[in-house]
């Protein structure tokens, strides 16, 4: 087996589009791009909100009890791209609930809101994490 | 060093500056309100590290009036993807700025402009850069969070 060793790599008939073919008859491909993704954040939730880490993230606001809103540094390409949100449960109230998208769901920004299950209100999480996935603008 | 970064994808450069710059966690943040829905709590938004470091460190970040061309764009009732997306990546980066500088950036970014556009001369404050030291220290009555016009 060889290895191939290389700091770029660029499509020819797109700069930023690269297809990894498999499969027997060369059936199977893989546009790189298009798997990756696009942003994430790690937000401490409890006490005063913080970013602990993430990549393509401006800033995040705080709106409220459970309420977030994370917004892109590089705007998304339409407002058709996909999100995943997931929490850590609170220690401090034993929450467990939902995550929604909800509202403001832009290229530039989307808002999340995390609710309990049982009696609907809106809560505040220990942490809360974002992956975004889609086109970039 | 930072590379020259001129039409290079803005993308590629946030992968370069998490690579090579150090996050910075500034003690500032926003505090703020619509002015278009006063029923609701204060929000505050804080600056993500990584992006200060790229705002600090200068020759990544776009002008912010990039964002706002992409805004007008969304906006169009036609709007179905951006077309000019060229603009984050070929304008000329911003060169690097004091944390003040990026804190204002981040407001004309993040923040919608009724909100901050001829803020200081409102009759209702609605918007201050504070440090995390002078927020709530517990989240109990969050929803009640709401700026006090008379120490404003």
């Amino acid at each position: 087996m060889s290895t191939l060793r290389t700091n770029a790599l660029e499509g020819m008939d797109a700069k930023n589009s690269i297809t990894i073919v498999a499969g027997a008859g060369n059936v199977t491909t893989t546009n790189v791009q298009e798997g990756l993704s696009k942003g994430w954040m790690n937000l401490d939730g409890s006490g005063t909100i913080a970013i602990q880490d993430s990549f393509n993230v401006s800033g995040v606001t705080d709106n409220g009890t459970g309420e977030y809103t994370h917004t892109h540094t590089n705007a998304m390409n339409n407002a058709l791209y996909s999100v995943s949100i997931s929490s850590k449960r609170s220690t401090s109230t034993n929450n467990s609930g939902s995550q929604h998208q909800d509202g403001t769901f832009t290229t530039a920004a989307f808002k999340m809101l995390f609710i309990e299950f049982d009696n609907d209100p809106a809560h505040d999480v220990d942490m809360a994490f974002t992956m975004v996935a889609g086109d970039l603008a | 060093m930072t590379p020259e970064f001129q039409g290079t994808h803005l993308w590629d450069r946030l992968g370069w500056a998490k690579q090579n710059l150090e996050p910075y966690r500034s003690e500032f943040c926003v505090v703020w309100e619509d002015p278009d829905n006063l029923d609701e709590p204060a929000k505050v938004t804080h600056p993500d590290p990584n992006w200060m470091a790229c705002a600090l460190n200068g020759g990544i970040l776009p002008p912010v009036w990039v964002y706002w061309e992409l805004k007008k764009d969304e906006e169009k009732p036609d709007f179905v993807k951006h077309t000019r997306g060229y603009l984050l990546h070929n304008t000329e980066p911003v060169k690097a700025m004091t944390e003040s500088e990026a804190i204002e950036y981040l407001i004309m970014k993040d923040i919608p402009e009724r909100v901050w556009r001829d803020y200081e001369q409102a009759n209702h404050k609605r918007l201050f850069v504070v440090k995390k030291e002078q927020l709530p220290q517990h989240r109990t009555w969050r929803n009640a969070w709401k700026i006090d016009q008379q120490v404003a």
